[in-house]
Order: structure tokens, then sequence, then C-alpha cells
């Protein structure tokens, strides 16, 4: 056993990602490669250093958890941002990020308005002469499905309703957008092909695919004797 | 407050009977085999980019008919329609000695974002009527589209009548602006040219969660409940397993289609407004003069009646009629009465034209 058990997995971290970028195959730059293994070694060095720095804060005992937090946070931060590699913006991320919190917590706030307009339904249900005649559970969860759909038929094609919806998911698809920026721009310091350039092919396939059929329909029509 | 014909020890004897009942069915569940696609024996007779056109084998003795070729929504899968023997459309239309042509619109690939509108009506579609048109030496097809794909089938004929000789529209969109349309009302401030360009392809996923938050209860707890009171009923449990399947299997949406069908549809409803376009070419109802059966639900609360209604008048056909069937928008295929009364319906009016 040794005295750094985080030591041996650094070591296997290492020749993982040493083994990673040696075992790709040919037509990836040398320069390429030399970022993977500098990147995964580099990755593995700064988890190593957050976990000894844990360790370390974490043996001064709760009175020092404020030190703790600030040792987390830096390592966090470096850990995100490695020397070597440019993320894109970052303050960008953060407010995309806001924006989708804030598109939850409204929506949320609305579903909140229509449960407790639900249970207002459904106690006014059960308030009537009618409400006799629920004699089992199943009854009343009948009820409660009933003054649930109610409580958001009434507020599904309200305009405050649909605004929040569509800003839900807009700050949804703008996270979703951030994110795949971000692997993007890691994945373009390694020479690996992006989006952008897969996009670029996949609409090149398109419209090759459609020149083809058109083809093929002018040489049917040719043959069939049409004009 | 609590109800006072409840009474204490009757709740708990009620819930612990269906707590039970709930475990027994998901127990059975566990064990009941794979669902498949569909219950009626089909070959694939032709496939291009993972869409696939498949003919029905006969049932019964041929009704001497044009082939029924069927265009599914781009949403949700064509399972439905053949859900299982005792809850099939296509199998009615079998036995009525129709042959029935279905288009599987498949699983658009990351590379198909791009494909657009004019690929699916002009491309593949055109595609299959050839394929069907050559197999029967017909120059034309009954052709029915469900839902979105009654939209599709609508535009389809527009732009290529000849080729149309009936046309069957299935609980269709027309009017998309109608007052109860919800859907409507959710996607009209919808960026999905953004959404198109961020996802690429728009998962299936998205798209089932918008559908059930229609009826958020009644489609999650209130189903779900009933699943106890199938308790271990093998032919209910697989009833409801063929239904979650196909409630939850939803395709991915090629991203440019997508983002065409909102816009056009949903947000500047172009076959009532006016300013629809596919390769250039103008698509009008008024260029639609083949006879056309227009079947809607009466409760669907996915394209509510008038949305499907607004056809009437509007088309160039001089032999246009509608149809209400007293179902949802699913039931319409495998409620009780649906079995029967839908295939006769279609079978007798493609017979009388």
């Amino acid at each position: 056993m040794t005295a750094d058990p985080t030591a041996a997995w650094l070591e296997q971290q290492q020749e993982f990602w040493s083994r990673l970028a040696a075992g790709q195959g040919g037509g990836v730059p040398p320069e390429t490669l030399q970022r993977l293994a500098d990147f995964g070694s580099q990755y593995a060095s700064l988890t190593h250093e957050f976990w000894q720095r844990f360790a370390a804060g974490g043996s001064a005992g709760p009175a020092d958890s404020a030190g703790l937090q600030a040792l987390f946070l830096a390592a966090y931060q470096q850990a995100l941002r490695p020397a070597s590699l440019q993320l894109p913006d970052h303050g960008h991320h953060v407010a995309v990020l806001v924006r989708l919190q804030q598109a939850t917590h409204a929506f949320g706030q609305l579903l909140v308005a229509i449960a407790a307009d639900a249970a207002a339904r459904l106690m006014a249900a059960l308030a009537t002469p009618s409400a006799d005649r629920i004699v089992s559970v199943a009854g009343l969860h009948e009820l409660w499905l009933e003054s649930g759909e109610q409580a958001w038929a009434a507020a599904a094609p309200r305009a405050d309703f649909v605004a929040a919806q569509q800003e839900l998911l807009a700050a949804l698809t703008e996270w979703r957008a951030v994110q795949m920026e971000a692997l993007d721009a890691l994945g373009r310091q390694f020479g690996l092909t992006g989006r952008a350039e897969q996009d670029e092919l996949y609409q090149e396939l398109q419209t090759l695919r459609r020149r083809v059929r058109e083809l093929e329909r002018a040489l049917r029509d040719r043959e069939a004797g049409s004009p | 407050m609590t109800p006072s014909a409840l009474d204490p020890a009757a709740v708990q004897s009620e819930l612990l009977g269906s707590w039970r009942r709930l475990a027994a069915a998901i127990a059975a569940l566990t064990e009941l085999p794979a669902v498949g696609p569909g219950c009626s024996a089909r070959d694939e007779a032709w496939r291009e980019d993972g869409v696939v056109l498949y003919r029905y084998r006969p049932l019964g003795p041929p009704a001497d008919l044009p082939p029924v070729l069927i265009c599914y929504a781009l949403v949700n899968r064509p399972g439905m329609l053949d859900l299982q023997p005792d809850r099939s459309l296509i199998r009615g239309l079998l036995a009525r000695g129709l042959t029935v042509w279905l288009i599987d619109w498949g699983d658009p690939a990351p590379a198909d974002r791009y494909r657009d509108l004019d690929d699916y009506i002009n491309g593949y579609l055109d595609r299959c009527v050839d394929v069907v048109c050559a197999a029967h030496g017909v120059p034309a097809v009954n052709l029915m589209g469900v839902c979105q794909g009654g939209t599709l089938a609508l535009c389809y004929t527009a732009l290529h009548g000849a080729r149309v000789r009936n046309l069957i529209t299935m609980v269709t969109p027309v009017d998309f602006h109608t007052p109860d349309n919800l859907l409507t009302r959710w996607a009209r401030g919808l960026d999905a040219g953004r959404m198109a360009e961020v996802y690429g392809n728009i998962p299936g996923a998205l798209l089932n969660a918008a559908f059930l938050a229609l009826r958020p209860l009644r489609l999650s707890s209130g189903k779900y409940a009933r699943l106890a009171a199938a308790d271990a009923d093998q032919q209910a449990l697989a009833t409801f397993l063929r239904m979650e399947r196909w409630i939850l299997d939803s395709p991915d949406q090629a991203g440019a289609a997508f983002a065409q069908f909102i816009r056009w549809f949903f947000q500047e409803n172009r076959l009532i407004n006016g300013g629809l376009e596919l390769a250039g070419r103008p698509v009008e109802l008024g260029q639609v003069r083949c006879p056309i059966l227009n079947v809607y639900a009466t409760r669907d609360h996915l394209v509510p009646p008038a949305a499907s209604l607004a056809l009437e008048g509007r088309t160039g056909s001089a032999d246009c009629s509608s149809h209400g069937i007293e179902a949802g928008h699913i039931g319409i295929y495998v409620g009780g009465q649906a079995p029967e009364l839908l295939p006769g319906l279609i079978a007798g009016w493609c017979s009388a034209r």
C-alpha cells in the first residue's frame, strides 16, 4: 500500500492519455497527438492536486471550512481552465446559465400557481353536495385529476404561460449552444473537426442527394418519352 | 377537508389493494415479450436514406381498387395504425380487399438535418408514389394522409394532382389558427430556426414532452393509475405496453423540415392564408381537385375538429366530404368502435369512386 494512493491513480491516468494519443490512427497530425497527450497529463495533474488539497483542507477540520472552500474554488477554476487551453468567453456562458436558471424559476413559479389553483378547485369540488358520491380513493383521485386538468387548461393558453414556456425552451436551446461551442473550441485546439465543418459537409451531402435525384428523375422521364 | 363518505379503514384497504395490483401489473409487464412495430405481415418494397416503403400482404380477396398509400406524420411512428390484430386500421383495410402501402419515415441521421419539406413531399413521397404506381400499373394512387401526414398529402396532391386518384385526410390540421389549438399557441413564438441550428435534428423526446403537456395529469398519473386496474390481465397489459412504446418512442425530426413546418403552418398558417411554396411552385388548396374524404375525431385534443373541418370549401374538389368519428386523436384508430367503423368507411368510400 502506497503512502499516497492518488499517486498511482495519477500514473495510470497519464499512461492512459499517453496511450490514447499514441493510439490515434493515421491522418491525425503529430502536434494534435502531442496536445492530446499534454492535455491528458495536465488534466490528471490538476485532478491529483485537487485531491491533495482536498485531503489537506479536510484534515484541518470544520473550523477551516472557509479555507477549504477557497481551495475547492481555486482548484475547480484551475481544472476548468487548463493553462494551455483557450475556452470561449466564460462571461457569456455564465450569462446563459443565469438566463436558464431565471427561466426555470419563472416557469416553476407558474407551475406552483397552477398547483395552487388545482388544489382550490379540488377543495371547492369537495365542498359541493355531489362530493358525497365519492366513496373511494379512486373517486377522489379522479376528482383531483379533473381539478388539475381544469387548472392546467385555464393556465396553459394564457400569454404569461406561453411566454414563460418559450423563454424556458429558448434558454435551454442557448445553454445547449454554449455547451457545444465549448466542446468545439476544445476540439479545435486538438485539431479535431468542429460542428461547423461537419454541418458544411452535411449540407453539401443534402445538396448532392437532391441533384442525384433530379438527374434520376430526368433520366426516367427521358426513357419514358416525356418532354 | 375529507369527504364524509370516505371511511378511513376502507381507504387503507383500497390503497393497499391498488398498490398490490399495480405491483402485480408491473411484474407482469416485465414478463411480456418485446413489442414489435406492428402486427400485420409486410414486405419492404423500397428504401432510401432510412425512409422505407412497405407493402402489406393481403388478408382477403382483392377488391380491385387502386392501392392505398398511407403517408403518416413525421412525428411519432406509424405502428399506431397496426397496433394489434383487434386494433388495426391496416388489417381492417386489408380484410376488405384493399392493397395497403405505408411510408415509414424512419429516424433522420445527424447528416439529414438539412432535409426539408420539399425533400419529403416532392422527393420521398413522390418516389413512393412512383413505386406503388409501377407495381400496380396504375397512373394514380389512393393517398391517405394521417395527422401531419395529411398536411403533407394535401401539399403533394396540390402539386401532383394527376398522381392522386382519391385523397383521404385523417385527423389532419388544415387551419392551424383555430382558437382551441393549444399547440399552436405554444408554437407561435417559437424560434424553430434557432432550435434547428443548435440541435440539428430536433429530439423526439422534446416533442413528446410537448404532446404530453397538453393534458399532463390525464396522460401521466391518470394513465398509470389505470394500469393498476389492468392487474394481471395479459391482453390489457400487452395493449398498455404497445401504447406506451408508441407514445414514448418518437423519432427525431429533421431540423430543416421541422423549422419549415413550425413557421409555415403553425405560425403563418399558409394553407389558409396563402404563400406556401415548395421548390418554387405555389401550393394552394384550390389545386386539390380529386375526391376527398376528410375524417376527423370529435374529441381530438391535438388537432381540434375545427382545424380539420377548415378543409371544406377551400379545395377545388367537387367531391369533398367530412366525417366525424366520436373519438380522440388516437382513439380513432384504437378505440372500441374504430376497428370496424373506420376501415368500413374508407373502403366503402374508395369503392364508390
